[in-house]
């Protein structure tokens, strides 16, 4: 039993660690640009098969490809926000919300012509788990674990302590005060998009270094990543971490008392139970 | 417009002539002309709906003048973004939210120079913690968590850090007791006593033209009355309309 418990906390930290960092794009655009974006699931998709490609066709080092992969897909996001979002800046939450889930209609299926159905490995070597204070850990978990750490941490640093994330700070909280206070939107926009699907893209990566790939990936994704973003606080990059951890325990913990394909209803009912308390989220502070 | 009016044009810090504007389709300013001198108090009053805070956002930039032409130091600002006429010397405190919510007292005024961030806000701070005692004591403080009155003093600080020229105030006293109205009135006054044109947008009339040089009426989005505050005070119209009636 014990044992269970130690593993069951391993593998939440691990699904967590994948998911953090989409919810963190998420929140952030929904923080700022006030919309959900649902295409935020494909970016995963997208990251984890262009490291794939990079890192097998190409024969870049891993570490690398993810980090090409991220960029990529920053580039990719960038530019659907700075032709198709933007046309549409002015004209309520409908018209981005349409506009993502075609988006992610097109990329979900663009990944299918390309790669097919089946799933895919990334290329890594085989590894024997670490045993550290008693938990069982594998080195990629470990790998994951630590990377979307330090992702999540340095978007938290770019958001405190740099001027474009004051300015990403002041849209997210007062439209109108930042922009008499002579913040430039648009620029803060196009980062933001930027930053979403380099996050995304890393989680991918993470998914994929934890698993495999398939076209689907993404979109298996999308609904727990959301009720990360939501139980962090929409707007909130660190609450997007500490609900990861607490929506991963609630899924994995569940399995000791129910079957494994009730997890993620167990961890929507600790979603509901918690907005219930807080329903700005656990780090919201928005009314 | 009116010959009660004593800003001559040619020293004014801040003018409005024949303004249109409102939102989308809907005008809510048919004409409002306004002018401001160098340090001067000016209170707007009016009914709910006659277009006072339209004016102040017109002002600042946050809507656009459909018509007429908005000049500020003699500098024609009717087309320029708020950001320019921040930079212009033109700084506007929002009714509500006035404040960045989220994040500290000292993260919120530095916003106030934002658009400036190569300058020096050394003096200005120190400007702004004069003004406002209690904001040094509380840097460290999350804004959203402050009281009303803490936060309007952040609000104006944040704008006072851009070491404005004119400050649009709207509705400052909204939400706040008697005695915080009084304190927070006479700060603006020594605001005003310091140099900086004020423009002040506000529903407790008498206290404000207690403490203006002038006051303008607006009525259904048109100037009705100005003159000197001591005058419109005075006024029966505007004693029977805005001060609870002609005692």
């Amino acid at each position: 039993m014990l044992e269970l418990v130690r593993q069951y906390f391993v593998s939440a930290i691990v699904v967590a660690s994948a998911l953090a960092p989409t919810a963190a794009g998420i929140s952030l655009i929904y923080g700022v640009m006030r919309y959900p974006n649902f295409a935020l699931g494909e970016f995963m998709t997208v990251g984890g098969y262009l490291a794939l490609v990079l890192s097998a066709a190409l024969g870049m080092p891993l570490p690398l490809a993810a980090l090409a992969a991220a960029l990529a897909a920053g580039v990719i996001s960038l530019a659907v926000d700075q032709t198709a979002f933007r046309a549409v800046r002015r004209a309520g939450i409908l018209p981005p919300i349409l506009l993502s889930l075609g988006l992610m209609l097109i990329l979900q299926n663009v990944v299918r012509i390309i790669w097919g159905n089946g799933s895919w490995q990334l290329n890594v070597p085989l590894a024997r788990p670490y045993q550290l204070w008693g938990f069982s850990v594998t080195p990629y978990q470990l790998i994951s674990i630590v990377v979307s750490a330090v992702t999540l941490g340095a978007a938290y640093v770019v958001l405190m302590r740099t001027r474009f994330g004051k300015a990403v700070r002041a849209l997210a909280d007062n439209p109108d005060l930042a922009l008499v206070s002579g913040v430039e939107p648009e620029p803060v926009y196009a980062g933001v998009t930027f930053m979403a699907g380099f996050l995304a893209a890393i989680g991918g990566v993470l998914l994929g270094l934890q698993s495999v790939l398939t076209p689907l990936m993404g979109w298996d994704s999308l609904l727990p990543a959301f009720a990360i973003a939501i139980l962090g606080g929409l707007g909130n990059v660190m609450g997007a971490g500490i609900a990861a951890l607490i929506i991963g325990l609630a899924g994995e913990y569940s399995l000791l008392f129910v079957q494994s394909s009730y997890k993620s209803a167990v961890a929507f009912v600790v979603l509901a139970l918690i907005l219930i308390v807080r329903p700005t989220g656990i780090l919201g502070e928005r009314p | 417009m009116s010959a009660m009016g004593i800003a001559v044009e040619g020293t004014a810090r801040l003018v409005g002539d024949a303004v249109v504007a409102g939102y989308r389709e809907m005008d809510i300013l048919h004409g409002v002309s306004i002018s401001v001198a160098g340090g001067e108090f000016v209170t707007i009053l009016g009914p709910n709906g006659s277009g006072k805070s339209t004016l102040l956002k017109t002002l600042c930039g946050l809507l656009p003048a459909k018509s007429g032409t908005i000049r500020l130091s003699g500098i024609d600002v009717t087309r320029a973004r708020a950001r320019e006429r921040l930079m212009a010397g033109m700084c506007y405190v929002p009714q509500v939210r006035g404040v960045f919510a989220t994040m500290s007292v000292m993260e919120n005024l530095e916003m106030g120079v934002f658009a400036k961030p190569a300058s020096d806000v050394s003096s200005a701070l120190e400007r702004v913690f004069t003004y406002f005692p209690r904001l040094a004591e509380r840097r460290r403080q999350i804004a959203g968590r402050m009281s009303g009155g803490e936060q309007q003093m952040v609000a104006i600080g944040r704008a006072l850090l851009g070491s404005p020229s004119v400050l649009l105030l709207d509705e400052p006293s909204a939400g706040l007791s008697p005695a915080a109205v009084d304190d927070l009135f006479g700060r603006i006054h020594s605001i005003a006593d310091d140099g900086v044109s004020i423009v002040l947008v506000e529903q407790n009339a008498a206290k404000a033209l207690e403490i203006s040089d002038r006051a303008y009426v607006l009525a259904d989005g048109v100037n009705r009355l100005e003159g000197p505050a001591r005058m419109v005070l005075h006024d029966p119209e505007v004693r029977r309309l805005y001060l609870g009636g002609g005692a």
